[in-house]
């Protein structure tokens, strides 16, 4: 799915703010994608997912200042999305919540209440979601700062929006997904135009066939 | 711009654009002229055609493209447009194949051709892989634009629909 090797599945964006790209400099490039970049999700205030941008095929990595040469490659800006997800096994989670409220339960000789079976779910969660390893979605990111395409590389619909929502983000641009009717605009048509219906009814072939 | 209503209204467009392309594909013997000199098209393998309204139903074609052929123009007889399709493309320096989903317009599993750079440079491998599919996307504009030429003309495009209906009855 990656840029770097193998098949390649993308979507292509456009950045709609010329004026936004102009000033966007290599220093100012470098410093947005280290105040967005991918850090951990924090348990202990309940965090369960976090996302983030690191250095391009380096999901460990998101020193961006120190990798410039893997982020300015010919005339795109190439990083990578990484998004990661905390999951904790169900029917595990419930036999150890089981097991610790029999031994509380014995412990102390009454049925636990509410509150202390909440508390020991929690305690346990939390201590499992220290301990899982995440389920780590990635994505490729080339921008050509010549015509302002964005291409997110990855298969999944929800990767790639969430992507492209922290790129607008992070550098306060809007981006536009490259689909058929966009075509439309680069042939003189702007949108008001379009919303009043400028093109005739799309084909039907039965009703064609039924006419004949 | 409001992206969502022109998305709800042109949704089809992608459709009958890879419907417009399979009869192109058909005719031509994938000597499709507005790929581009010297360029082939074929539609591989795979194929998804879908039906219209709220919740359409969709069909996928599997198989070798002559085999296929009869069950897709009943399907397209019914009034289902093509969604997806692998397609190849054959150019003279090396042959391209990928999906083509055109509801968002995402290019899947593109294989390009490989190149006589070794893997050691980086940079120029993520440069030649990146100016091989911009070249696939600007033929894919090039097609496109020329059904669109024929789609935002009323005269143009009914004598497309009278075509279609003439070549798939």
């Amino acid at each position: 799915m990656g840029l770097k090797t193998g098949p390649m599945t993308w979507r292509g964006f456009q950045t709609m703010n010329p004026q936004i790209m102009k000033e966007l400099d290599c220093t100012k490039i470098l410093g947005l994608l280290e105040k967005n970049a991918f850090r951990n999700p924090e348990v202990v205030d309940g965090e369960v997912e976090s996302h983030g941008f690191v250095v391009f095929d380096e999901i460990l990595t998101t020193e961006f200042d120190a990798n410039s040469e893997k982020t300015f490659v010919g005339s795109y800006v190439i990083f990578s999305y990484r998004r990661d997800r905390l999951k904790l096994p169900a029917a595990y989670t419930r036999a150890l919540v089981k097991a610790e409220e029999a031994q509380a339960e014995e412990k102390k000789g009454s049925r636990l209440s509410r509150m202390e079976r909440t508390a020991i779910k929690e305690r346990i969660e939390l201590m499992l979601y220290k301990k899982v390893i995440p389920s780590i979605q990635v994505a490729d990111v080339a921008w050509s700062l010549t015509d302002g395409t964005v291409r997110i590389f990855s298969g999944s619909k929800g990767v790639v929006e969430t992507c492209a929502e922290l790129i607008e983000a992070c550098f306060g641009v809007d981006l536009l997904p490259s689909e058929p009717f966009v075509r439309l605009l680069d042939e003189n048509y702007d949108d008001a135009k379009l919303l009043k219906q400028a093109l005739p009814a799309p084909i039907y072939i039965p009703a064609l066939l039924n006419a004949e | 711009m409001d992206y969502l209503a022109l998305k709800s209204k042109y949704a089809l467009l992608g459709r009958d654009f890879l419907t417009w392309l399979y009869r192109r594909v058909d005719e031509t013997d994938g000597q499709v002229t507005e790929a581009g000199k010297d360029t082939e098209v074929f539609f591989d393998d795979a194929l998804t055609v879908v039906g219209e309204g709220d919740s359409p139903a969709a069909s996928t074609f599997q198989g070798q493209p002559q085999s296929m052929k009869s069950e897709l123009r009943a399907a397209l007889r019914s009034g289902k447009k093509i969604t997806r399709a692998k397609l190849h493309l054959i150019r003279p320096d090396g042959e391209w194949s990928f999906v083509l989903d055109t509801d968002e317009w995402i290019v899947r599993s593109l294989k390009v051709p490989n190149g006589s750079l070794d893997g050691s440079d980086e940079e120029a491998l993520l440069l030649d892989r990146l100016a091989q599919l911009e070249q696939l996307e600007s033929t894919l504009e090039q097609m496109f634009d020329a059904y669109l030429k024929i789609r935002v003309n009323s005269k143009a495009y009914q004598e497309l629909g009278e075509s279609i209906s003439a070549w798939i009855s």
